[in-house]
């Protein structure tokens, strides 16, 4: 710990400048806010990507021994937003790196904001030619703040220092406004934000962070704040605090003061003529001035009528200490009403408002961006507090990246709550042991997915290298994650997943299953006709339960749960019927098909959102058949895939493809399509699971225009390790197969236990 | 006025002088004294009882009319005769003398129907075995909080022009104010070592509605610490010798002047202390006193602006040790007040702000004597 403190001032840049500031050739627009320590530089990109693309071949020359669809992989540009800090110290080494890397001439302005802009802007000017454009620092704040409360899911956190986990994530809510934000700087602003561009200074005070730094320098001889911080989480501070006890001698109980409330901070020290130990002055300074902070923001919320209230600035930022003081301040404050809330990126906020600033006429906030876990630092991996090992190796640089994505994303709009909705079902971050096996599970299915991500590329000979850079940098996030869970917001399977399919991106394996999902496709679709036709010739309740069987067999070809590949790749012959009898006899572990029957015997639905799954039989003979059933009663079907790829996943065009084929085969299906009563969307995700929060904005459009009333989500990913408790304001049906034996051990069952929820939500159920 | 006087001629010899004035001066009227309170703070013991006092008044008496003849005669016919009222006394000393006082009241002490002694303030524990044995009295404690509360009101509603505006550099420093005739709601910030913010509502409707750590033991205990200046008396007057922005960071030392989008003009404490932060200089004990009374003054200001507003209240009384009869503390107070609430509540401090307490366990133990309460007092009060 002391370490850090110690020598980082004239320690040199460790990692490689070009592993920090990536994609310089490309960048534009450069931001930089400059505090009283750290340096933040931002800057937006365009990332050249490979993606597969898949497309029909002419189907009049089709022969019937070739592959339906052609894979090609292409390059796609896409724009993504760079975040880098430093420490001050650096920052004419990293000036000199810029100018190095600076190809695009057509930057002329770097916009600047922060206390330091100012000192920094001649030498900033003389190394990069770029004109320094100052922006209103508190302006750049807000901006900042707004953006990332709006793009980052579990950007907020409440800090629980002796909970199961100190980091509680906060979900996002789809409105952000009116919100407090503490900034405790030198000193303290507080600011009422109540929309985009509306924000207010109500309050400040003049005790902040350069208080404690200031008279803790005076009573300790220590010159840093880290160290000071420190001195205080050592100290006792009713060393120094004469409490209420020493007072009363107990509790001034008619006051509702209790024994050990602070009576007056420092109070010891006025009277008792004695040495006070370093560290219990710094403790004792610690309270005094969060408690005071506490207060203020407690007084200012209730007196504007707030309830969200962020704290923010140096003092804060990833410290534990303060965070820990002003979490329990506010909660003595305002007896638990008010939370204080913390931000996962509150460093880099300035740094975006400026960058926004100066892409105005990029519209960023007119898109949805996501976190790239694969380019951004974990929460606090420059806290001194945490991981010493790991802080050496990233040396005094924390990074953000943000993927601009093709399309807005918003609220399904059957959600029943949005503002409680959690997509996912465990935390891992709170739950320890699930959270060891699936880092276990992870780690584990590394081997295979190099393998796979080599073999998608058998042509290209640098693959295995670019696999192995896969291999290592998602192997070091998992092990950052095995220490700082909370790294990247609530930790979780899907987190996992998505962590993942960063990763492999970054290291241009845009699709390691495609050629995988082009096989299992084209295997599938002949079986297609036989599977509609000796369905057909059931009687109505036996057809309901083959169709869900079907439905249930199909989800076993996962190739993202690793029971599954097994069997997969040594017996590329495992049939679909042998899938069937794989599947546990009724009744299942969650079975509620005689509800789902009785449903079925009333009127149809008038129309169905299916989020599938996988490719191959799982779509073509578990999901076909099911919603062509569902056509004929008369519902119409939207079926929502992903946009883009994600293991086995169907992607969209994956699936524009595969309904084409089929729609040539069966009249039922060509009829839907033609008459739009069947209708491919896509979900707006890249993911194996599913976010219900975060759907492509035309997805919730057609759901709010076609009336949808039940909505259908398949396979582990969406319906087990996300949304199992998802509360839909329609009905809902959420089925898997659980292919994986700790999860289902979990849940009290064995591996290919099934999962048939149906739920219908209290109000709707008079109806019917 | 006790008020005027200098606060280093109080503080520099106070602990190590003997009581000059002869004690019979000051404890007038111990013969006939009932009902005894005490109030022991933290440095200063307050003692009250109530005496009954025999004047001599002129009387006049017409003559019987019918008799009168001649002209030469007077009107009337004046004779001074004794006459018995009840007196009410206050005295405040120095806990240091507490023994040589108690003392002194035993020796005088003839009324023998007391029994009790009302004590209130955090020292009451303290010296309670003491009291007890000297004046062979039995110690009552009562609620510190109720008795300031109950003194507060008492003053208020007896003593014209009680409360008043502190000024500095008007033409006044004291600008008096008038009596309401009623004087709730009003909301009290006691400064002792800590601070506490109380709503009075009505006579024994009060409610400590918040505090603060941040009061005047702070004051005194950080500077102590700062400065190795180990008396609050002391401690503000080399406050009132500082240069603060020696010390704090201002809005203009972080922008080169004022933050004019959010209206921080530049003079303005960005950050108390702000200044030792980063600069590697001593700094004079002077301005560091200065900077701590700022910083503490400027936050309580804040913390009862805040309240004041929440709870919608306008009159604000300030009392504590912190403030009692210090000129640097009441002109920083108001000028924190001002500063917050853009002059819309006024700062206002009591003349007896220093004898709330021990009014008020006075108070407290003449309740059980109905007849007492109910009068309108002329209230004397030693020093």
């Amino acid at each position: 710990k002391e370490d850090r403190t110690g020598r980082c001032m004239d320690k040199s840049i460790t990692l490689p400048p070009d592993e920090i500031f990536r994609n310089l050739e490309n960048a534009k627009r450069f931001a930089i806010d400059i505090g009283g320590s750290l340096t933040k530089l931002a800057y937006y990109s365009t990332v050249q990507h490979k993606v597969a693309k898949v497309r029909s071949f002419d189907h009049s020359a089709k022969v019937n021994g070739d592959p339906l669809y052609e894979i090609s992989v292409q390059e796609e540009i896409t724009a993504r937003l760079h975040f880098i800090k430093f420490e001050n110290a650096y920052i004419e080494t990293c000036l000199d790196f810029i100018k190095d890397h600076l190809v695009n001439t057509e930057t002329k302005v770097i916009k600047a904001t922060g206390g330091g802009a100012y000192k920094f802007k001649d030498l900033i000017e003389k190394k990069l030619k770029l004109k320094v454009d100052k922006e209103d620092e508190m302006t750049c704040l807000i901006k900042g703040c707004n953006f990332v409360l709006k793009n980052i899911p579990h950007e907020a956190f409440v800090y629980a220092k002796h909970a199961d986990s100190e980091f509680r994530f906060q979900n996002t809510h789809p409105d952000i406004f009116p919100y407090l934000l503490i900034n405790i700087g030198s000193g303290v602003s507080i600011v009422k934000v109540e929309a985009e561009d509306k924000f207010e200074r109500i309050g400040g005070s003049s005790i902040g962070g350069g208080t404690f730094w200031g008279l803790g320098a005076l009573l300790t001889k220590t010159k840093r704040f880290d160290e000071l911080l420190q001195l205080a989480s050592k100290g006792q501070h009713t060393n120094v605090d004469m409490l209420v006890k020493d007072i009363y001698g107990g509790a001034y109980g008619s006051l509702g003061l209790t024994g050990d409330l602070i009576a007056s901070s420092f109070g010891k020290s006025a009277t008792t003529d004695k040495e006070f130990s370093k560290e219990d002055m710094a403790k004792s300074l610690l309270h005094m001035i969060s408690n005071d902070i506490g207060q203020l923001a407690c007084l200012y919320a209730k007196l504007h009528n707030l309830t969200r209230v962020y704290f923010g600035g140096f003092f804060i930022r990833g410290h534990p200490v303060t965070m820990h003081t002003i979490t329990y301040s506010i909660n003595f404050f305002t007896k638990g009403e008010v939370q204080a809330l913390f931000l996962r990126h509150e460093g880099y906020l300035g740094a975006i408002g400026a960058f926004l600033k100066g892409a105005e006429e990029d519209n960023p906030n007119q898109y949805s961006w996501e976190e790239n876990y694969a380019g951004s630092s974990g929460l606090m991996s420059a806290s001194p507090e945490l991981n010493p090992v790991q802080r050496a190796r990233s040396g005094t640089f924390d990074m953000l990246e943000m993927d601009r994505l093709d399309r807005q994303l918003v609220n399904l709009p059957l959600l029943q709550d949005p503002t409680s909705y959690i997509p996912d079902t465990v935390d891992l971050t709170e739950d320890a042991l699930a959270r060891e096996y699936w880092l276990y599970c992870f780690e584990d299915a590394l081997d295979g997915v190099v393998k796979r991500a080599i073999a998608s590329q058998k042509d290209q000979p640098e693959a295995v290298e670019r696999a192995e850079k896969f291999r290592q940098k998602y192997r070091h996030k998992v092990q950052t994650l095995r220490h700082q869970p909370f790294a990247y917001g609530s930790l979780t399977v899907r987190s996992l997943l998505d962590t993942r399919e960063h990763c492999l991106n970054e290291f241009n394996f845009p699709d390691p299953y495609s050629k995988i999902k082009q096989k299992e496709n084209d295997m599938a679709l002949k079986y297609y006709l036989k599977v509609v036709k000796s369905v057909e010739e059931l009687s109505w309740e036996q057809r309901q339960f083959t169709l869900v069987k079907g439905l249930l067999a199909g989800n076993v070809f996962d190739w993202g749960a690793k029971a599954v590949s097994d069997v997969l790749e040594s017996d590329p012959e495992f049939g679909f019927e042998q899938a069937k009898q794989q599947l546990q006899e009724r009744p299942w572990l969650v079975d509620a098909y005689n509800q789902w029957i009785e449903r079925l015997k009333g009127p149809p639905h008038k129309c169905a959102l299916f989020f599938v799954d996988n490719s191959g039989i799982d779509i073509i003979l578990g999901v076909f058949p099911f919603i062509r059933e569902l056509l004929v009663r008369g519902t119409e079907v939207v079926l929502a895939s992903n946009s883009g790829p994600a293991l086995n996943d169907v992607t969209n065009s994956e699936l524009q493809i595969l309904t084409e084929r089929i729609a040539a085969m069966d009249p039922v299906i060509h009829a839907a399509l033609k008459e739009d009563r069947l209708a491919l969307v896509q979900n707006g995700s890249s993911s194996p699971c599913l976010d219900l929060s975060r759907l492509d904005k035309v997805l919730a459009t057609v759901v709010r225009e076609r009336g949808t009333d039940l909505v259908i989500i398949e396979g582990m990913g969406r319906a087990i390790h996300t949304n199992y408790y998802a509360m839909l304001s329609c009905e809902s049906l959420k089925l898997a197969v659980i292919k994986n034996s700790w999860l289902a051990e979990r849940l009290g069952g064995k591996i290919f236990s099934v999962v048939f929820k149906y739920e219908v939500p209290s109000k709707a159920q008079g109806q019917h | 006025m006790a008020l005027s006087g200098g606060a280093a001629d109080r503080g520099s010899h106070s602990m190590d002088k003997s009581i000059t004035l002869p004690p019979d001066e000051i404890f007038r009227n111990l013969e006939n004294a009932k009902r005894f309170a005490i109030d022991i703070g933290g440095s200063l013991t307050k003692l009250a009882y109530y005496s009954t006092v025999q004047h001599k008044v002129a009387k006049v008496r017409s003559f019987d009319h019918s008799a009168k003849e001649t002209d030469g005669d007077p009107l009337y016919e004046i004779s001074v005769q004794e006459e018995i009222t009840a007196r009410l006394h206050f005295i405040k000393f120095e806990n240091a003398y507490i023994e040589t006082c108690l003392d002194f009241i035993k020796d005088h002490l003839v009324n023998t129907e007391t029994k009790v002694i009302k004590a209130t303030g955090g020292g009451a524990y303290k010296f309670k075995d003491l009291i007890e044995k000297k004046l062979k009295l039995k110690v009552d404690k009562e609620d510190e909080m109720t008795c300031l509360i109950k003194g507060c009101n008492f003053v208020l509603k007896n003593i014209p022009h009680e409360a008043f505006v502190y000024a500095k550099h008007a033409d006044s420093e004291f600008r008096f104010q008038n009596t309401h005739p009623d004087i709730f709601p009003y909301l009290l910030i006691n400064i002792g070592s800590g601070v506490s913010i109380v709503k009075v509502e009505a006579e024994d409707k009060f409610e400590r509605i918040g505090g603060s750590s941040i009061g005047g033991g702070t004051f005194w205990g950080l500077g102590a610490l700062l400065t190795k200046t180990k008396r609050f008396d002391e401690l503000l007057q080399l406050a009132s010798k500082g240069q603060h922005t020696n010390v704090d960071m201002l809005v203009k030392d972080i922008y080169g002047g004022a933050y004019g989008s959010l209206g921080l003009t530049g003079d303005l404490i960005a950050s108390s202390f702000g200044k030792s932060a980063t600069t590697d200089k001593e700094f004079s004990k002077e301005d560091m006193a200065k900077s701590l009374l700022h910083m503490i003054s400027n936050d309580i200001g804040q913390l009862a602006c805040l309240y004041a507003k929440l709870h919608n209240l306008t009159r604000v009384y300030f009392g504590g040790f912190f403030i009692r009869g210090h000129p640097v503390t009441m002109h920083t107070i108001t000028y924190s007040i001002n500063f917050f609430t853009k002059g819309e509540v006024q700062a206002l401090f009591l003349r007896h702000e220093g004898y709330l307490g021990a009014i008020g366990a006075f108070l407290k133990g003449a309740e059980e004597d109905s007849n007492l309460t109910c009068w309108r007092w002329t209230v004397w009060i030693g020093s």
